[in-house]
């Protein structure tokens, strides 16, 4: 049994000990994959609930040979589709996005060593087609298999590996536009 | 096979999905491709420096850390105790309550049926004290043997007139007579 079973059982158990290992190991790379899927930090905040939630709720549905931070992010996954789906905004994501993106996700972070790579990174990531952008957090941030993305995004698993290939050129794209021509 | 299909095999080599015959290809191919090579080790260099977790992830507010902590820490119980079989629980309660309905039905209908048979037996005992129905059985047998074409008249013997008298009983207004069972304690 790897670590994050060990805490999802305590967890289950009713142990607040087990939540808080799970969640403050995971919070960043979740909210993180929620705030630039909706681009908005306030429903990014709410979706992160509902997600820890869903999952609690979800909990006897946990495969346990799964890996849990990709059972997460296909429960974060869905909670965005449902919220642009509730909300109808889905046609409005992307100019949405511009404006949240630019000014929310600048805020200073401490942790950070270099706040303008970080920032070029993201303005390269918002440039992204939605569906290369899902995937591409999917497997960056959420470490999930493309196997595995595939079936959370209910497509085959070579339209998965394209859109992370175009994703992957278009941010290289993008980087170059912003003056960075590869990182060694 | 092109080389936009390796690159793709490049990135299920990087999340170590490739099996073992088509990792071997696939070590073939970028050892003779300069541009699969360079993309693979561009790859590789990227998500060490670039796509981090700190470059990609986000914090939320310590205000909504707290929240979310208290309501899933509050929610533990009422989610592990019920939600974890809700199926079950919700199944098993259902079938509980259908048994214990059918049951009550089933007695209550048991118990109306004896009761109308007791009440059948004083009936025919009370508007024939002098014999028992088997002797009514054999007056009737005797009356047809006398007279044949008085088969109707078996209508009228004691026996079957109770019986319609029975089956009245409880319009009163119609027969106006009161229902022997109501009268023969």
């Amino acid at each position: 049994m790897n670590e994050d079973q060990k805490l999802f059982d305590l967890w289950l158990g009713g142990k607040p000990s087990g939540f808080s290992g799970l969640y403050d190991k995971y919070k960043n790379r979740v909210f993180g994959f929620l705030l630039r899927m909706t681009g908005d930090r306030e429903i990014a905040e709410d979706l992160l609930q509902e997600t820890f939630l869903a999952a609690l709720r979800n909990a006897d549905q946990f495969d346990r040979s799964r890996n849990f931070l990709s059972w997460l992010f296909g429960i974060a996954h869905k909670r965005t589709i449902d919220f642009f789906r509730h909300a109808k905004v889905e046609s409005d994501h992307k100019e949405d996005a511009e404006t949240a993106i630019g000014s929310k996700i600048e805020a200073p972070d401490q942790q950070l060593s270099n706040q303008s790579l970080r920032k070029v990174i993201n303005e390269a990531v918002e440039e992204l087609d939605p569906l290369q952008r899902e995937v591409f957090l999917l497997r960056e941030l959420g470490g999930v298999a493309f196997k595995e993305i595939a079936v959370i995004m209910d497509c085959p698993i070579n339209t998965a590996l394209g859109r992370m290939r175009l994703a992957l050129k278009n941010i290289r794209k993008e980087l170059k536009k912003r003056g960075i021509d590869g990182v060694q | 096979m092109a080389c936009s299909d390796w690159e793709e095999t490049a990135l299920l080599y990087s999340s170590g999905e490739l099996d073992e015959d088509h990792e071997v290809e696939f070590k073939s191919h970028i050892a003779q491709c300069e541009s699969c090579k360079a993309f693979l080790e561009q790859y590789q260099k990227d998500r060490e420096s670039l796509f981090s977790i700190e470059a990609l992830g986000a914090a939320p507010s310590e205000k909504v850390d707290l929240e979310v902590k208290r309501v899933c820490e509050s929610s533990k119980k009422q989610y592990t105790n019920i939600a974890v079989f809700p199926a079950f629980a919700k199944k098993s309660i259902i079938s509980v309550s259908f048994f214990l309905i059918g049951f009550v039905v089933i007695g209550y209908l048991m118990i109306n049926v004896q009761h109308s048979e007791v009440v059948k037996a004083k009936t025919i005992q009370t508007n024939d004290p002098s014999g028992s129905e088997s002797n009514q059985m054999v007056n009737v047998a005797e009356i047809l043997k006398a007279n044949p074409d008085s088969a109707d008249s078996i209508n009228s013997t004691p026996l079957d007139s109770n019986r319609s008298f029975s089956k009245n009983r409880g319009n009163l207004d119609a027969t106006g007579v009161v229902p022997v069972d109501l009268i023969t304690k």
